[in-house]
């Protein structure tokens, strides 16, 4: 048990020292001020890409809900979308992707260590199954997490940043109408062939159109300059 | 063509009904907001052994559509011929629509009736139209032929799916040339003659095998669609198609050319018969809006941008989609509440030929040029029609639609448009926010901690489990005990243990190693017994001696005890043999 321990500890003091090390990591401020400066310039594609990435980071912050809202709004009344219900403003978990990490990291911790004094010590059976219960909640959590990430790397999520993004059929797939995505419609992406770009909505593939006229969302950070507030 | 219309007297097979009510396309799981099915035959008559077209189109939004599947028609030979898919996606909701075609085939003459089919997905329906088809057993034989031996060789047909429309109702007139003999090229159709209609030709000429009673020809046909521009008798054509026919001649000489026979190109002139259809007038009650279209249409209305600076132009596009004299139909008026500068362009109209019927979109844009900022509605647009399947007028009305006009200023980057900004908007942010990955990654301390706590329980629950499954071990706590007593018979100093305890010690290690109660027992009987028990008989001698030793030591005057030192020593070697033997 101590070796165990022991050998979590120095993973931990690694892990933590190497993430401290890295690049700086894109700041939710910078996003959202990016956002805002292309929303009121009437830029509504970007302004909903840099604005998803910002609620990424700060999901609960409130100015970024609200320009987020109005920006896909703004989207799809440039559509010709006029009735609300038809507004689709996407809603996420009020969590951040590290909030929910480490909460279900110190369920998983207290949930062991509540499990091995339980075995150790012989507690009662209703603390043991306590403990194995947490344990559960927090691996579910982290799993949930990996498949997340790992969906996200395969099909990233993207934003059409430019007004009319026509989607084709594929050279080798059978007949069907194009579909034109307007600017601020999000989407997934899938492989990419030539200057091509798979598209994907609702988990199905609809068809092709050019990588320039989206933006992926965890890619946002390298466009923030263009809309540098003054 | 024949939209779930009945005609004429209807022959009802006797397990039709019973098919039909039985009939259920088979569900599909996926959800289906919103659910139609629509059944539609090429023609209404046919002769006996004489193919017809039966289309069946279900659309939903959704995924996935019903899966389409024929059931058995008493008297009809169906056979699936092609399917084919549409998908469009608009604002988030995906439809999809699929179409099915098979080809009917009657043995006999009667009125065959395809009964409506009830179509499932998740907890919506829909309901194909009840058709009829009519076959005739009679020869084609309208316009000039051929003769030839089991029927003619050559003739022309003309065929309408109706005769009886309604004004600027389309007619679908199929000039069918059928042939037995050989023609060189294909055969050119006349336009035919039809006074008081507008014609559209529905793509080139379509050729196929058909089978007319028992006799098979090639067919070569050209479809029209008519719309009738006055109301009253009117007649289409006759057509007239010019083929040029090969046929062998007879050589008049049986030598020349080694008996051969030569062939000969002959031009034909073929012509069909006359038919007349009957127009109506529509009926009185037109709505205001209605301007002459007739046919099943949709009408869509799109603004470019709902916010826009003054003197920049809005765009309002009228889309009208459907079936009918798209060509002749006349656009919606489309106004503003606001008065401003007002630019119509031409209409453009794209019609698709190659169905059944004509369908095609026609398109107008408007341009309105707001002056002042400030704000004006696009007011609501009207299209009226009249629907000769339901035989009655219907109108769509868009919705109004407000445009925020902004004073004059510079354009966006993206082209977008301003953005539609619906409500005051946060400012920007001086203090630094959060950080973080966007790539939903988790962080790596919190993923170190969450899989090196799990690592850590299941670690210990492990190691637990080996130690509580190696106490639990027979052999393994005999080695134990063994060790036990070996570590006591290792003492020096103070702590040696005495003769008398290390006597308790050997016969306990013998019992242990050999599993065999001896205590109690004589020294001569428990070594017999050990040796039953697996003893070598050297070792059981030196057991016994030891033994004996140490108990005579036991009782030995304490000034005695010294020589005692080798017994002790034969003892703890006795010991570890048991041990290793045990291991």
């Amino acid at each position: 048990v101590r070796s165990i321990l022991l050998v979590a500890m120095a993973t931990l003091v690694v892990a933590g020292g190497a993430h401290a090390a890295a690049t700086p990591p894109p700041r939710a401020d910078v996003l959202y001020n990016a956002g805002t400066t292309a929303l009121d310039r009437g830029d509504v594609g970007p302004a909903v890409a840099f604005l998803t990435a910002a609620a990424r980071l700060e999901p609960r912050a409130r100015d970024i809900q609200v320009n987020l809202k109005q920006a896909t709004t703004a989207a799809a009344h440039a559509r010709g979308v006029e009735s609300q219900e038809e507004i689709d403003v996407p809603r996420e978990v009020p969590l951040s992707t590290a909030e929910i990490a480490w909460a279900g990291a110190i369920l998983l911790l207290v949930g062991a260590g509540l499990g091995i004094v339980a075995r150790v010590t012989r507690l009662p059976r209703s603390l043991a199954a306590a403990a194995v219960a947490v344990v559960i909640v927090g691996v579910a959590i982290h799993v949930w997490l990996l498949a997340r990430a790992h969906a996200e790397a395969v099909h990233p999520e993207a934003v059409v940043v430019v007004p009319q993004l026509t989607v084709e059929r594929g050279p080798d797939e059978p007949s069907r109408a194009p579909v034109v995505l307007g600017a601020g419609e999000r989407v997934r992406l899938g492989p990419t062939r030539g200057g091509q770009v798979e598209i994907r909505v609702a988990g199905a593939a609809i068809g092709w159109a050019p990588h320039e006229g989206l933006w992926r969302v965890q890619e946002t950070p390298r466009y923030t300059a263009r809309y540098a507030t003054p | 063509m024949v939209k779930g219309v009945h005609r004429g007297a209807v022959r009802v097979p006797s397990l039709l009904l019973a098919l039909a009510a039985a009939l259920a396309f088979v569900p599909s799981f996926a959800r289906a907001e919103q659910l139609t099915a629509e059944a539609e035959l090429d023609r209404q008559q046919v002769l006996v052994g004489e193919p017809a077209t039966l289309a069946i189109t279900i659309t939903a939004e959704g995924l996935d559509v019903p899966a389409i599947k024929l059931p058995l028609i008493a008297g009809l030979d169906a056979t699936a011929t092609e399917q084919s898919q549409g998908f469009s996606w608009m604002n988030g909701v995906i439809s999809r629509s699929v179409t099915s075609t098979f080809s009917l085939r009657a043995n006999a003459p009667g009125d065959y009736v395809i009964p409506s089919f009830l179509i499932r997905s998740g907890k919506k329906e829909a309901k194909t139209q009840q058709l009829v088809l009519h076959v005739r057993a009679t020869m084609p034989r309208s316009g000039g032929g051929l003769g030839g031996q089991g029927g003619p060789e050559l003739f022309a047909r003309l065929t309408l799916d109706r005769t009886r429309v309604y004004w600027n109702e389309g007619v679908t007139a199929r000039f069918t040339l059928y042939t037995r003999a050989r023609v060189e090229g294909a055969p050119a159709w006349d336009p035919p003659d039809a006074p008081g209609f507008w014609t559209e030709v529905l793509g080139p000429a379509r050729t196929g095998r058909f089978r007319v009673g028992d006799v098979e020809y090639d067919a070569t046909e050209m479809r029209v669609e008519y719309f009738p521009t006055r109301t009253g008798k009117l007649r289409i054509g006759p057509g007239r198609v010019h083929a040029q026919v090969v046929r062998q001649v007879q050589v008049p000489d049986p030598w020349g050319a080694l008996g051969m026979p030569e062939t000969q190109v002959e031009d034909i002139e073929l012509t069909t018969e006359q038919l007349a259809v009957d127009v109506v007038a529509l009926p009185k009650g037109a709505p205001a809006a209605f301007r002459g279209a007739v046919g099943s249409y949709d009408l869509d209305v799109t603004v470019d941008r709902a916010v826009v600076h003054a003197r920049e132009p809005v765009n309002v596009a009228t889309v009208l989609k459907g079936e009918g004299n798209l060509a002749a139909a006349s656009d919606p008026d489309v106004s503003s509440t606001l008065p401003s500068r007002r630019y119509a362009g031409a209409a453009s109209t794209s019609l698709q030929r190659s169905g059944l019927r004509l369908k095609g979109e026609r398109r107008r844009e408007t341009s309105f040029v707001p002056e002042r900022p400030g704000s004006f509605a696009i007011l609501p647009v009207r299209f009226s029609w009249f629907d000769p399947e339901q035989g009655r007028y219907r109108t769509q009305v868009s919705d109004t639609i407000t445009v925020r006009v902004l004073p004059p200023g510079s354009g966006s980057g993206s082209g977008a448009g301003p953005a539609a900004v619906l409500g005051p908007t946060a400012p920007r942010r001086s203090r630094p926010g959060a950080g973080g990955s966007l790539a939903l990654v988790p962080p790596l301390p919190a993923d170190a901690v969450a899989w090196g706590s799990l690592l850590a329980y299941l670690g210990v629950l492990t190691g637990l489990g080996v130690r509580d499954r190696s106490l639990r071990d027979p052999r393994r706590k005999r080695e134990r005990e063994l060790d036990g007593i070996a570590r006591e018979l290792a003492r020096t100093g103070v702590a040696t243990p005495t003769p008398a305890r290390t006597a308790v010690l050997l016969r306990r290690a013998a019992e242990v190693r050999y599993t065999a109660d001896v205590e109690g027992l004589p020294v001569g009987d428990a070594a017999a017994r050990l040796t039953v028990s697996g003893m070598h008989a050297d070792d059981a001698a030196r057991w016994k001696e030891t033994l004996e030793r140490l108990e005579q030591l036991a009782y030995a005057p304490p000034d005695a005890r010294g020589a005692g030192g080798a017994a002790l020593q034969t003892a703890a070697d006795l010991v570890r043999r048991f041990r290793e033997g045990l291991a």
